[in-house]
Formats: C-alpha cells, sequence, structure tokens
C-alpha cells in the first residue's frame, strides 16, 4: 500500500477523526470499552426516537456521514490518479509537531492548576513556548505559529495590560513573522494603529476595553 | 386604487415600498458622538457612503474580502440601529465587487475572488494603454447593473416572502439540503470533500446548549461554549486568519500598472460593444444570484462563458476584449444584490457573505424570514432604496477616485496583515469580553490553513455551521409532525418539500458526470491562465469534431453566406426566416447585439405597462394577451428581416462576402466556408 495522494490521506483521517469524535461524544463510548474500564468513561446525550429526536441523534446522523465519507476520502488517497506535485502536502509542520503544541497546552494548564494560578497564563505561556519553539526549529512555520500566538497574546493579555500595550505587542510579534522586520518601520506601524484603535473602539465605538495597564492607577485615558 | 386592476395594484405596491425605502435612507435622525448632540444628521445615507467606500477599499486591496470584513464589523454594528447596520454590511459586499475589478485591471491579481475573470480581458486592455475605458466600463456596468438588479428584487421578493410565509419545517428542511447541495456544487476541488466539509460545519454548529432538551453538548464543561461557537468567530478564523497565514507563504511580488490612467471615458465604438454585455451580463447575474449557493462568483464566471458564447467579437477574448471587461464586472454587482432575495425572504443564506448578514440581523434581534418583510417594512425596504443609493455614490466617487485606490495598491502587505490581525482580534474580543474566543478564533485559523492545504474549501463548511442549528431544529419539528415518518419530505402531499430534494438529487447526479466534472474544474479553477487553456482546449477538441464531419452534411437545401473579417475571423448567417428572431424578438436582437431592434420591442413592452397602469381595469390576463397581440407583428417582421440585419451588421463591421454554402448547421457552414477561404487565399 502505498499513499499516493498525502491531500486526500491526511483530509481523509481529519474527517474521520472529527466524525468519530462527535459520534462518540454524543452517543457516549460503546459497552465493551465502558466493562474495561468499568463505568461510562464518556456517558454520552439521550439518543430519542425518530418522532422525539433527543440531543444525540442528529450529531450521530451526521457524525457517522462525515466518518464514511471521510473514510472514502482516506481509501481513495491510496488509488488516486492525482499523484506527485499536485497531490503533495505543503504544510509546514507535521502530525508529531501537532501534537507537541496540544501537548504543551494541555501540560501547562494542568501546571497552572496544580500552582492554582489562572488558566489565562497558562494560555499566555503557551504561546511563548509555542513562538519559541517554532522560531528556533521550524522556521517555515514561523509565520504561522506568530500569527496565531500574537492573537492569543492579545486576547489573554488585553485585561492586565490594557490596550495600548496589548496591541504593540500583537502588532510586534506578528510583525516579526512576516518576511521583512524593521524595527523602525513596525514601531510607526504600532503608533497609529493604537492612535486609531484607541480613537475608534474606545472614543467612538465606546467598547468597554481598559486603555492602561491595571496597574496603573489614574489613566489619562478613558 | 382599483382593485380590479391588478397590474395597477402590482406597481404601485413596488412605487409604494420602494418610496417608503427612500424615506427611510434619507431620513435624519438625531444622533450624540463624543458627546455632541447632533440633529438632522441624514444617518443611514453616511452609514451607506461608509459601507460602499469600506467594500471598495478591501476590494482593492487583495488579502482580504468582504467576509473577514463583514465579520470584522459585526460587533460594531451593534451599537447601530438596525437599518443602518444592514445598510453598511450590504454595500460592502457590492462596493467590494467595484473595487475588486479596479486590482484585477490594473495589477492582474483579483482583488476578489468574483473578479479572478476580469482579470483576462481587463489587464489586457491595461496594457494595450486602454486601462481608463476598462476602469470606466467596469464601473458603469456595475452601475447598469446595480440599479436593475434593485428592481428584481423590489419586485420578486415579496411574491417569494407570500409563498415563503406556508412553508412548514418539512419544506424548509428540504430547502437548506438544496442550498447546502448547491452550495457543494459551487464549491472548487473534490465534491466529497466538500460534502465533508458541509457535514462537519453541521456538527460544529451545534456545539453548546441543545435547545429542546437544556442539554450541553460538545463543551468539554467549558462555560464559554454554553452559546455556541460564534458564528463571527469561525468565520473571522477560517477566513481572515487563515488567508493571512496563506498569504505570508508566498513571497509577496506585486507588479503594479504604472502607465497612467487616462481618458476614462469610453469612445462610440466601446459604447456599441458594451451595452449588449452589459444587459446579457445584468440579467445572467440576476438569475444566478438568486439561486441558493449563488452569488457574484457564479454570476462573473456564467457571463464571462455566454459573452465567449455568443458575442460578435468572441475571437478577441482574453487578448482584451472589452466585452470581457463589461459582462462579468455588470454580472457580479447584479448577482450580488440578488443574492439578497432568499436571505430576505426566505431566511436562507446563499453564500457565507449572506450567513454573515444573518449574524448581523441575529445581533440585532430580528428572526430572518418570510415575516420580516411585513413586520420590518422600513427595514427591508430602506435595504433596498439604499442599494440603489450606493451604487449611485460608488459611480459617482469611484471614477474621480481611482487615482486614489490606484496609490493604495502600493501599501506593502506588511504593513496591512497586522492591521487586520488587530481589528480581528478586537473584533472577536469584544463580542463577548471574553479571551476564550480569540483563542478560538485562533485554532479555526490553524484549521482553516489546514483545510486549505489539505484542498477542502472552507466556503461551504461557514454554510453549513450556520445552517446546523436550523437544520436540527426543522428536522425535528417536521419528524414531530409526521410521528416518526422519514416519507414527510418525499410524499405527494409536500410537492415543494419534494421538489427541492428532487432538485439537489438531480444536481449531484449531475456534477458527478465525468464530462461536467472536467468542466466545472476548468471553470472554478483560480489561475486565469490554467482556465483559459483549458477553455481553448475544449474549444479546439469540438472544433476539430465540427472540421471532420463539414463535408458530411453538405446535401441540404439550407443555404448560408459565409463572411470573411478583416482579421480573419469567419462567420456564417442563414438565408430565409428566421425561426429564433420570430419567437425571441427582442432577446434574439440582444443576443445578437442589436441595439435598435432590442430596444424598439422593450419600450413598446413598456409603453404596453404604462396602457395597463392608466386603464382602469386591467387584470394580468387582459396584460397577457394585450402582449401576445404586440409579439406576433414584432415576431412576424423579426423573423423575415433578422438574417438581412446580420448581415448588414458584418457589412457595416467592414466583413467580406466570402461564399454562399450549403450545410446543416452554422458550424459546419464555418468549417465549409474556413476551408474555401483558404482555399482560395
Amino acid at each position: 500500500m502505498v499513499i499516493r495522494n498525502p491531500k486526500d490521506f491526511w483530509a481523509g483521517l481529519m474527517f474521520m477523526a472529527f466524525g468519530l469524535a462527535f459520534v462518540a461524544i454524543a452517543y457516549g463510548t460503546p459497552d465493551f470499552v465502558n466493562e474495561l474500564f468499568g463505568g461510562k468513561v464518556v456517558p454520552g446525550y439521550q439518543i430519542g426516537s425518530p418522532t422525539r429526536m433527543g440531543p444525540a441523534y442528529f450529531p450521530v446522523l451526521l457524525g457517522m456521514m462525515l466518518a464514511i465519507l471521510g473514510a472514502i476520502v482516506f481509501f481513495r488517497s491510496f488509488v488516486s490518479q492525482i499523484v506527485g506535485e499536485a497531490a503533495a502536502v505543503k504544510l509546514p509542520f507535521n502530525a508529531i509537531d501537532l501534537a507537541v503544541v496540544v501537548g504543551v497546552f494541555v501540560v501547562l494548564t494542568y501546571v497552572a492548576k496544580w500552582i492554582n494560578i489562572s488558566n489565562d497564563w497558562a494560555m499566555l505561556g503557551s504561546a511563548l513556548v509555542i513562538s519559541v519553539l517554532a522560531v528556533a526549529f521550524r522556521p517555515d512555520a514561523k509565520a504561522l505559529a506568530l500569527i496565531l500566538a500574537s492573537s492569543l497574546a492579545f486576547a489573554y493579555l488585553l485585561k492586565p495590560l490594557g490596550l495600548v500595550l496589548a496591541s504593540i505587542i500583537l502588532i510586534f510579534v506578528c510583525a516579526y513573522g512576516g518576511h521583512e522586520f524593521k524595527w523602525k518601520e513596525v514601531a510607526i506601524l504600532s503608533v497609529v494603529l493604537v492612535v486609531f484603535s484607541v480613537l475608534v473602539f474606545v472614543k467612538a465605538l465606546v467598547l468597554p476595553f481598559p486603555v492602561c495597564p491595571s496597574f496603573i492607577d489614574n489613566c489619562p485615558i478613558r | 386604487m382599483e382593485a380590479s386592476n391588478e397590474v395597477l395594484v402590482f406597481i404601485h405596491a413596488i412605487y409604494k415600498n420602494l418610496g417608503l425605502g427612500f424615506e427611510e435612507v434619507f431620513k435624519t435622525q438625531s444622533i450624540t458622538m463624543w458627546g455632541y448632540a447632533l440633529t438632522h444628521v441624514p444617518f443611514n445615507v453616511i452609514m451607506c457612503l461608509i459601507g460602499v467606500l469600506l467594500g471598495t477599499l478591501i476590494g482593492v486591496l487583495p488579502g482580504i474580502g468582504p467576509v473577514a470584513t463583514i465579520a470584522m464589523l459585526l460587533p460594531v454594528t451593534f451599537n447601530l440601529s438596525p437599518v443602518a447596520a444592514l445598510i453598511m454590511l450590504a454595500g460592502i459586499y457590492y462596493g467590494a465587487q467595484y473595487g475588486g475589478s479596479t486590482t484585477a485591471i490594473l495589477v492582474n491579481i483579483p482583488g476578489e475572488s468574483s473578479s479572478v475573470v476580469t482579470c483576462l480581458d481587463g489587464y489586457q486592455m491595461a496594457r494595450q494603454g486602454r486601462a481608463g475605458p476598462a476602469l470606466a466600463t467596469a464601473a458603469l456596468g456595475s452601475f447598469f447593473a446595480g440599479c436593475v438588479s434593485t428592481l428584481i428584487v423590489a419586485m420578486f421578493a415579496p411574491p417569494l416572502a407570500e409563498v415563503a410565509l406556508k412553508f412548514g419545517p418539512s419544506e424548509y428542511f428540504s430547502l437548506m439540503v438544496l442550498g447546502l447541495v448547491s452550495a457543494v456544487v459551487l464549491a472548487h476541488g473534490s465534491i466529497i470533500k466538500a460534502i465533508a466539509m458541509v457535514l462537519l460545519g453541521l456538527l460544529l454548529g451545534l456545539v453548546g446548549t441543545d435547545v429542546n432538551s437544556g442539554v450541553l453538548r460538545f463543551a468539554f464543561g467549558i462555560s464559554e461554549l454554553a452559546d455556541g461557537i460564534g458564528f463571527v468567530t469561525v468565520a473571522m478564523g477560517m477566513f481572515g486568519i487563515a488567508e493571512i497565514i496563506g498569504n505570508l507563504d508566498q513571497k509577496e511580488q506585486r507588479e503594479i500598472f504604472t502607465s497612467k490612467v487616462s481618458h476614462l471615458f469610453p469612445s462610440t465604438t466601446d459604447w456599441e460593444r458594451i451595452w449588449g454585455p452589459t444587459v446579457r451580463g445584468t440579467a445572467l447575474g440576476s438569475a444566478l444570484g438568486i439561486l441558493p449557493g449563488g452569488g457574484a462568483l457564479l454570476a462573473s464566471f456564467g457571463a464571462y462563458t455566454l459573452e465567449k458564447k455568443v458575442s460578435f467579437n468572441a475571437h478577441q477574448f482574453g487578448k482584451g476584449a472589452i466585452e470581457g471587461v463589461a459582462a462579468p464586472e455588470s454580472a457580479n454587482n447584479a448577482g450580488a444584490q440578488t443574492s439578497f432575495i432568499p436571505l430576505l425572504t426566505l431566511g436562507i443564506p446563499s453564500n457565507a457573505v449572506m450567513a454573515l448578514m444573518i449574524g448581523a440581523m441575529m445581533i440585532q434581534g430580528i428572526a430572518p424570514g418570510p415575516q420580516v418583510m411585513n413586520e420590518k417594512k422600513e427595514l427591508f425596504w430602506g435595504m433596498i432604496a439604499s442599494m440603489w443609493v450606493g451604487n449611485l455614490m460608488l459611480v459617482i466617487l469611484n471614477l474621480p477616485l481611482i487615482g486614489m485606490w490606484i496609490k493604495l495598491l502600493t501599501v506593502p502587505y506588511r504593513w496591512l496583515y497586522p492591521s487586520i490581525l488587530l481589528f480581528m482580534a478586537v473584533g472577536v474580543f469584544s463580542i463577548s469580553n471574553q479571551p476564550f474566543d480569540c483563542f478560538l478564533m485562533s485554532l479555526f485559523g490553524l484549521l482553516g490553513y489546514i483545510c486549505v492545504k489539505l484542498e477542502c474549501e472552507p466556503a461551504p463548511m461557514i454554510l453549513g455551521f450556520i445552517l446546523g442549528p436550523l437544520m436540527e431544529e426543522n428536522l425535528r419539528r417536521a419528524m414531530l409532525l409526521s410521528r416518526g415518518d422519514w416519507h414527510v419530505f418525499i410524499s405527494n402531499d409536500k410537492p415543494i418539500s419534494q421538489g427541492f430534494l428532487i432538485a439537489s438529487a438531480i444536481l449531484l447526479a449531475i456534477i458527478t458526470l465525468p464530462a461536467l466534472r472536467k468542466k466545472r474544474e476548468a471553470a472554478f479553477s483560480e489561475d486565469g491562465a490554467a482556465q483559459q487553456e483549458a477553455m481553448a482546449a475544449a474549444g479546439s477538441a469540438r472544433s476539430e469534431e465540427i472540421e471532420a464531419k463539414a463535408d458530411e452534411d453538405a446535401d441540404t437545401t439550407r443555404r448560408w453566406n459565409v463572411y470573411r473579417g478583416a482579421d480573419g475571423n469567419i462567420v456564417a448567417v442563414k438565408e430565409g426566416f428566421n425561426i429564433a428572431a420570430f419567437l425571441f424578438v427582442g432577446l434574439w436582437a440582444l443576443m445578437k447585439d442589436l441595439f435598435w431592434a432590442t430596444a424598439i420591442p422593450f419600450t413598446a413592452g413598456v409603453i404596453l405597462l404604462a396602457i395597463a397602469f392608466v386603464w382602469e381595469d386591467w387584470s394580468y390576463q387582459t396584460y397577457g394577451w394585450a402582449t401576445a397581440a404586440l409579439w406576433l407583428p414584432f415576431g412576424i417582421v423579426y423573423g423575415l428581416k433578422a438574417n438581412r440585419w446580420l448581415m448588414d451588421k458584418y457589412e457595416r463591421h467592414h466583413y467580406k462576402l466570402v461564399r454562399q454554402v450549403t450545410a446543416k448547421n452554422a458550424d459546419t457552414a464555418i468549417a465549409r466556408g474556413r476551408r474555401l477561404a483558404a482555399a482560395t487565399a
């Protein structure tokens, strides 16, 4: 068995995984798994009948259809006529990298719980760890990692640091992900954007964002 | 108002409703801004202006589309009145169609996906120093299309909404199936993957609290997911973030057509060449926009293909034919506007932008559906009237502002994407003031990026996402009413539901035919050059086939006059009575670009309508008979004279008669004519 079309291979796997996950969560784990663990692993929702559909009915139906279509796409990848360059997956990371990313989030979430700090710090920490890892080991995925990390950083820093600092961090981090990075240019850009967003979002549209960091008591802009 | 005059009632209703709409648009309001209370501000007009300017801006800029922009602005509209919000968002969509053509013509990059085909001829025109007329043609064609399709929305939406009011849950469910199937058919790439993406979207739409049982589904104990995943979050992640990362993957290279854009206005010959394609593009675009799954993209592809079939200058396409700019640009604007019809009457979005409009209506507390038209008259008609106003603004503003838009094209992407990202993050954060939404946006950005790399279209997923809860709700209701009998969707008691499902089945069956699949792949290939190549390959295969059969059927009494143009183009005109002209009169003339022959019967029709309007008691039936009586003399004259007019037209354009030949159809006649011309030369 040779994978002739990697695009279909991975797409099929992804669809199967999503489909089966939805079915498993909605229907609950099958009996033999429950017996193995001595209790229901995933409880599942009520299925109901066609007349009175329970919360699990429609998701199970759709999830099974998705898994079946995923399987078709998956097995098609072994007999596909589309091969070579057109079928190559050009992702800058592989499945193991993705697992590492998920692992970082899970581990840091547990660490945060353990040392009893807010989960927000776990998110920020994960974004930082992943950015550093990407820049160091996966230069092709730099843009991807830094753009996702910058929006995470913005979201979780907005309340403690305020709009001004959070925006500046977002702009610098995501600009660093691009092809060219010039300090002066990005600095000017961030000044312009910060002034614009304070005027538009806080002044004109009255969004309830803190402008200054929470440790500054009397903020000049409100 | 005479109740017996049905025509009068119909026209009067449209007139009254549009009047109401314009009143709503130009209404002055008192607003408070920065602490200053302002009175008599035409707020809706200002929002319309902001919408169309913003739309043009993002249309011009490649790398950001109307979906991401509208998603970004959705939270902002929370503070606006429903009318102002929808007017602005609608303006962004059709404004983007205007702006997209500018980039297509000057840079050969589609600023908007619906102007992909405009690149083919528009950029060639720019290279020949005719960028000005190309830009003006695009703007004027769009304006014409905008005016006509506004009228079409005003005419067709009310009767359709009346039908939709009678829809039960089974009809709605089947209609949504049809909508999703059409979205699949219109997606690029593999059909199975597109269906899978729809299913994935439907499933993701179910996350959150189940309305019927109150059970929290697929939430993993995260309290932020109790209300489900926000639509804006998904749209911004899948379209906005994924697009930015995708753009950064490629090295930035943009060559702007630097030659100065001079003499904007089209010449007399240009006018003669563009009126036909504009009218045809508008008609086709309006029709394709109404279809579920349709919209601007499909309309522009359809119009370009049609124009290549019927145009007098078909052989110049791809080499800078002005028809190739006029037709798709008017079609995409018409399609953008008529795609509001299914949204406003059925509450069903036909594409991702319309799905966002549903989101906007829901933010304002309006449940989309046929009842909107009766309950929110000023909202519905205000929005339609604003389309006309917006189009007028676009054509007045854009021609003088073209210089500014060109300047904008020189802004490098490395300044652009941090700004877009910041606005998206602010927008998503402001929905519920929770950082979790931004986390979800990043997650969907990653998913969207992976999907694009695996050639899975995100557009069908978005449609599925918005329709997921609606579909489940209607499925449940329909099954409850039928006591668990699945036949409720296809039984003969429900002809509408049955019809929708049969139409979906036929669509799916057709699209899996191998021949059509190839054509679909060619038509939807992003790359303009590849598309042209595929089309040319299909064309040459066909002409070889015709060439082989050329002599086969020479033995008929059908006589053709073969003409040869100055540039070597060969056409054939049949002698005798023209049945197509007899049957279709004005429409036939429109297809053949005969101006007076088109204008006269349509004017006569309008005069008839005016008579019907003034006369006391005309029913639809009387009007129908009068039209038939008018058509017959026209038809006879057209049937007899049509071929003469065509020959006159060719002679006016310096075509020379090569020879008279006998052949069964035009293709073989042309093939034989070409052979004869080659032999004599």
